[in-house]
């Protein structure tokens, strides 16, 4: 009983903080509260939610990837590239989820073959892929930050239609929820995850293939990162190096705020979602009070410290709490 | 003789990241001979100082076992107050030099009260604060930048003395002050032990939460100087002032042989570090490579002398283990002797 309590009481929190969120904004904007537009905003940060989910894998297995905004910039890149010079789509989707593939594999070789920390690593391999999805939209003919257009409607219908009166981001969201739920909490591959987080010297001599299971969730990582690109090429009808720059600090602040131990060991896919939906509709309240994305900044970062420390000091005040009640129960004795 | 270099650069990293930096000048100055000279050497420590100053800085939080990657930011908003401070009636330097350093300290502060204080995990706390001291600037800007630095103070970097120029000289002394504090001060050696084992430390009795926050404070303050050279090289302040520089700094510290792991780690390696990084790009300045090349080469680079750096260091250590056993061996073998 004890431990589910444990289990659930972030998860409530969290929802308590989406429904307050909902309700101050409702009372500024009247706009806001309407379900189809809750339900087609996912749109505006799904690339956060979906970018957030392989993140969790990652942190609870004590790392971190911090080149993914970068990978999100050259999916999106090598999609148009390959659209601009074969004008096939599919090629050009799976193209740009191979760049991510390779760009995952990258990192994880390198960590791996280095022993150096994660964050070293995927910051320097970041300057690397952003520069390449630079270099390679130069390639196309559009110099600089100009994006790649032209995509035809099949391809911008992705993130813009809806099947059953449902969004499509919505469900493309749901689907990769479930999907990394299963792997986190119900595989095999998932407790290797939080074991290595937990102690990595300890996995690798319980024989846990540690190398290859990092090594595939920076893959995976990659892939998700590179199709949230896609995604947000397909949203905004064209593709540039620098989609999703901004994404590292949010998705990181989304899996923490989740509940993921930064130093691994826990992490839990429910969380991250919550937290995703906070932040996301946190920045698509804030924009519709009119208040500019770098003014949002200064409410992400409050919301941030303001969480993290909270939940330390809820932490600290419950242990000391359970160890009083622990002497009086020896006194008693 | 070979167990004595193994044990020297074990022990002291950078004379790696000297090598390093010597045979990247020898491989340009072969497609190139104009790139060694001296002015070349003057050149790149100019346009090195603030990276040279906040690698110091952040290389004091990393050797505490922690990170700072909010300096960017921070560094934007202390110049961005200095410089309005700058842009009053009649503005005096010691009031604008206190704003800027003191905008930086207290950034530090702040970042160093969560984290030894509230619990944050550093990353998370510097990561937020990145974005909240961007958005206080933007808040405080709304967006314009700030483009009217009093030609006195454009001179202060300008004019050379005795072949450097001025913030070359304050960033010399202010290194000279720092690897003085952090080999012969007690503060100084207090970061390193709390980076080395935090609870060692803690047993030893030494006030570890103070410790940290004075790390931070330190990164905050030469942040601040920084911030200062950022406003009299450069001139104006934009927005984006500073954007990137946190990782650079952690690049260039990693690259000196500040080991992320804590405890280990030398201020002259971080600004030798930097002083690579520095290299690196005035090189692709001078062979004209177009822009939108630079920080997939710069990128590039940075992973390759990363991989070398701990390839090398993985051999020495298994070098001098295999040396190690070896003499245990030895030593085995001839008491087995005596006792037969």
């Amino acid at each position: 009983m004890g431990s589910l309590k444990k289990y659930l009481l972030w998860p409530s929190v969290l929802i308590l903080l989406i429904l307050i969120e909902f309700g101050i904004f409702g009372t500024f904007s009247s706009r806001f509260l309407n379900i189809s537009n809750l339900l087609y905003s996912i749109g505006d940060f799904l690339y956060i939610a979906i970018a957030a989910l392989p993140m969790t894998l990652i942190i609870a297995s004590g790392a971190i990837d911090i080149s993914i905004g970068a990978i999100m910039g050259l999916g999106s890149i090598l999609t148009g590239l390959v659209w601009v010079k074969t004008g096939n789509i599919q090629l050009a989707f799976f193209a740009g989820l191979a760049g991510g593939a390779v760009s995952g594999f990258i990192n994880g070789s390198l960590i791996l073959m280095t022993q150096v920390n994660s964050l070293v690593i995927t910051l320097g391999s970041s300057f690397l892929f952003s520069g390449l999805a630079l270099t390679l939209s130069g390639l196309a003919g559009s110099t600089g930050f100009e994006g790649i257009g032209g995509f035809p409607d099949s391809f911008v219908n992705i993130a813009n239609g809806e099947v059953l009166g449902l969004p499509n981001p919505v469900i493309i969201l749901l689907g990769l929820i479930i999907l990394f739920y299963f792997i986190l909490h119900h595989t095999k591959f998932g407790r290797y995850l939080f074991l290595i987080g937990m102690s990595p010297e300890g996995a690798r001599y319980s024989g846990i293939p540690t190398a290859r299971v990092v090594v595939i969730t920076y893959v995976i990582s990659g892939i998700i990162a590179a199709f949230a690109g896609i995604m947000l090429a397909s949203y905004f009808t064209s593709a540039r190096s620098d989609l999703g720059a901004d994404a590292p600090l949010t998705v990181i602040t989304c899996t923490v705020l989740g509940g993921a131990s930064i130093y691994g060991g826990t992490g839990s896919i429910i969380g991250t979602t919550l937290a995703s939906l906070l932040i996301g509709y946190l920045k698509y309240g804030l924009q519709m009070i009119k208040i500019t994305s770098h003014q949002t900044n200064v409410f992400l970062g409050i919301v941030l410290i303001v969480s993290i420390s909270g939940r330390y000091f809820w932490e600290q005040i419950s242990s000391r709490h359970k160890n009083k009640m622990a002497l009086k129960h020896e006194e008693l004795l | 003789m070979k167990q004595k270099l193994i044990n020297l650069i074990l022990r002291r990293p950078e004379l790696l990241t000297v090598v390093i930096i010597v045979l990247y000048y020898l491989c340009i100055g072969i497609v190139n001979p104009q790139f060694i000279a001296m002015d070349t050497f003057v050149r790149i420590l100019y346009n090195g100082t603030m990276l040279i100053l906040v690698t110091a800085g952040v290389s004091a939080v990393i050797i505490t076992k922690n990170i700072d990657a909010s300096i960017g930011s921070l560094l934007g908003l202390a110049a961005t107050f200095g410089g309005s401070y700058l842009n009053t009636a009649d503005p005096s330097l010691l009031i604008f030099i206190m704003i800027t350093v003191g905008t930086g300290l207290l950034g530090g502060l702040f970042n160093g009260i969560g984290v030894a204080y509230c619990g944050v995990p550093s990353i998370i706390m510097t990561l937020g604060t990145l974005a909240l001291f961007r958005g206080l600037l933007a808040l405080y800007t709304g967006g314009s930048w700030i483009d009217t630095v009093p030609e006195w103070f454009l001179n202060f970097s300008r004019i050379p003395v005795l072949g450097l120029y001025y913030p070359t000289w304050i960033t010399l002394i202010l290194l000279g002050v720092l690897i003085l504090f952090f080999g012969r001060f007690r503060w100084g050696r207090y970061i390193y032990a709390t980076g080395n084992s935090l609870d060692g430390s803690l047993l030893q009795g030494i006030p570890v939460k103070r410790t940290v926050l004075l790390a931070f404070s330190l990164s905050g303050v030469m942040t601040g100087i920084a911030a200062l050279i950022f406003t009299s090289q450069i001139g104006t302040i934009p927005t984006q002032a500073g954007v990137g520089m946190e990782i650079k700094a952690i690049a260039a510290a990693v690259i000196g042989g500040i080991s992320l792991m804590g405890g280990t780690g030398s201020i002259v390696g971080a600004a030798l570090g930097a002083v690579l990084l520095e290299t690196i790009s005035y090189s692709l300045v001078f062979f004209r490579v177009p822009g939108y090349w630079n920080s997939f080469i710069s990128g590039f680079l940075l992973l390759v002398i990363v991989v070398a750096n701990s390839r090398i260091e993985i051999y020495l250590r298994n070098e001098k283990e295999r040396e190690i056993d070896e003499k245990v061996k030895r030593r085995y073998l001839q008491l087995a002797e005596k006792t037969l």
